[in-house]
């Protein structure tokens, strides 16, 4: 089974020099779960950071899709991230646009067109329940709904690859049961997730393989 | 082509939702041009003006009394050969003192003995030879003929007439480079304050990658409308007063149909040059 994600010795420095990767080694298969957990404070949004090439490690190989990326390299790096679905943590919605402009927006990217478009957003908009949200700009949603908005951002364009911080912070339980449950039909469709979040036992997801990222390695 | 569209819609976008921001572009852009215009339409008016006196500059040989029909006839040979000259005519002393009565209304030389004016030939130069190098130079090879005993062309007048158009040209060229400089960083700033204002969605585009190229097009299309709509609207602008007020014995001179085409073109690439610099430095 090919690999969509595979860090090798991965190093990292953050810029007060403070070592937040060490020796990282982790991959995951296409169509599977991981789950990284661990405290806030152990900055694991650097580890998508580093997935989306925003900067390079200080060591080691990333290589997605089985290519090696490389960060220096805006094209490649640009390419790269139309494969990959974000949400939460740095992936927010744009906060003066509507929801339907939000989730638009990769669609443009793929270059279809507006009537596909429209058909897909509205689609996907109903499947989380967000259609009746549609002109809505993100300042009126709710913390699940801002969620389920980029979730639906994040799978519109099919990417391959989903990147979720916390998806499940600050939910009640109806939308966390809600977001769960999108989670699970996303892993069943066959979506590759690596899913960031404080603390694992929220999410109950099939397959999903739970990593503890502590003092920069994974346990 | 369905992403071109999306960036010609972002570009109004940014239009639309920064109205104010985009007219203070606008005007300060049209300010320049305008500027840049009437340092244009002078340079040229002057040019012509120039070029309407000097077309009348003659030079005429004056002859010495005693000269022989064969030491004319050396002469008027030698100023067949000499290049630039379109015309000349030989004036004979009652000529000259027919002119001067045609030129004063009165016979003053009358009550003299003898006609005290000279024979002369008045020499007419093509346009493009009507230099004061080129004048002094024809002065030079026709003094060697014998017989001539004065050569008068308005020398001094040309060299002032010279420097002053150097004077002009060079000024348009220094105005036109300040002008320049000045429109491409006012485009640069104006668009670096649109990228600002657009810096989450920037950043979140990015994030779903978009690439540096894509997100700078709606800037760079933002910088040349800033410069292309003020030079057209600058022009209509100046074309019109040039139409409706007339200065009398000064022709306005508006530029030619290419130098209009080059000047839009030179406009387009300070939009290109001030957005794309911009956005660059901003993304």
């Amino acid at each position: 089974m090919k690999h969509v994600i595979e860090l090798i010795d991965i190093s990292l420095t953050n810029k007060a020099g403070v070592k937040i990767i060490d020796g990282l080694n982790f991959s995951l298969q296409s169509g599977k779960t991981a789950l990284l957990c661990g405290p806030p404070s152990i900055k694991k949004s650097s580890l998508v950071e580093l997935l989306i090439g925003s900067y390079a490690p200080d060591s080691g190989v990333v290589l997605l899709f089985e290519k090696k990326l490389n960060a220096k390299k805006e094209r490649e790096v640009a390419r790269i991230r139309r494969k990959i679905g974000g949400a939460g943590g740095i992936f927010s919605l744009i906060s003066y646009q509507s929801l339907y402009d939000n989730i638009n927006y990769p669609l443009i990217l793929k270059s279809e067109s507006a009537s596909s478009r429209k058909k897909k957003v509205l689609r996907i908009l109903a499947d989380y329940g967000l259609l009746g949200k549609k002109g809505e700009k993100p300042g009126g949603l709710s913390r699940g709904e801002k969620i389920l908005a980029l979730l639906a951002r994040a799978t519109i364009a099919d990417q391959p690859l989903l990147l979720i911080d916390e998806p499940m912070a600050g939910l009640d339980s109806d939308m966390a049961s809600k977001v769960t449950d999108i989670l699970k039909g996303l892993s069943i469709a066959g979506h590759s997730m690596l899913i960031l979040t404080t603390d694992g036992s929220a999410l109950r997801l099939p397959d999903a393989r739970e990593y503890v990222f502590e003092n920069g390695h994974l346990k | 082509m369905r992403k071109l569209f999306y960036l010609i819609y972002r570009f109004l976008i940014h239009l639309y939702k920064r109205p104010l921001p985009a007219i203070a572009s606008l005007l300060s852009m049209l300010l320049l041009f305008l500027m840049f215009d009437l340092v244009w339409i002078s340079s040229l008016s002057v040019d012509k003006y120039y070029d309407q006196v000097l077309a009348e500059v003659d030079m005429e040989i004056f002859l010495e009394d005693n000269l022989s029909d064969s030491m004319l006839t050396l002469i008027t040979d030698g100023l067949k050969d000499l290049k630039g000259i379109e015309s000349f005519e030989f004036i004979s002393k009652d000529d000259a003192r027919a002119r001067l009565h045609a030129l004063m209304g009165m016979d003053l030389l009358e009550g003299l003995d003898e006609n005290p004016l000279p024979k002369s030939i008045l020499i007419t130069f093509d346009r493009h030879f009507i230099t004061s190098r080129y004048l002094n130079n024809a002065e030079v090879s026709l003094r060697k003929f014998k017989g001539v005993s004065e050569i008068f062309y308005p020398r001094f007048w040309l060299e002032k007439a010279e420097s002053n158009r150097l004077l002009v040209s060079r000024s348009v060229f220094v105005i036109g480079i300040v002008i320049f400089l000045a429109a491409v960083l006012n485009l640069l700033y104006s668009v670096r304050l649109s990228v600002k204002t657009y810096d989450e969605e920037l950043r979140q585009h990015r994030l779903l990658g978009a690439g540096k190229t894509f997100l700078s097009i709606p800037f760079i299309f933002e910088g040349i409308f800033y410069s292309l709509a003020a030079f057209v609207v600058g022009g209509l602008i100046i074309f019109y007063v040039v139409n409706n007020f007339t200065i009398r014995n000064f022709e306005v001179v508006l530029p030619s149909r290419i130098d209009i085409i080059s000047a839009c073109l030179a406009a387009l690439l300070v939009g290109t040059i001030g957005g794309y610099i911009g956005v660059r430095r901003s993304l």
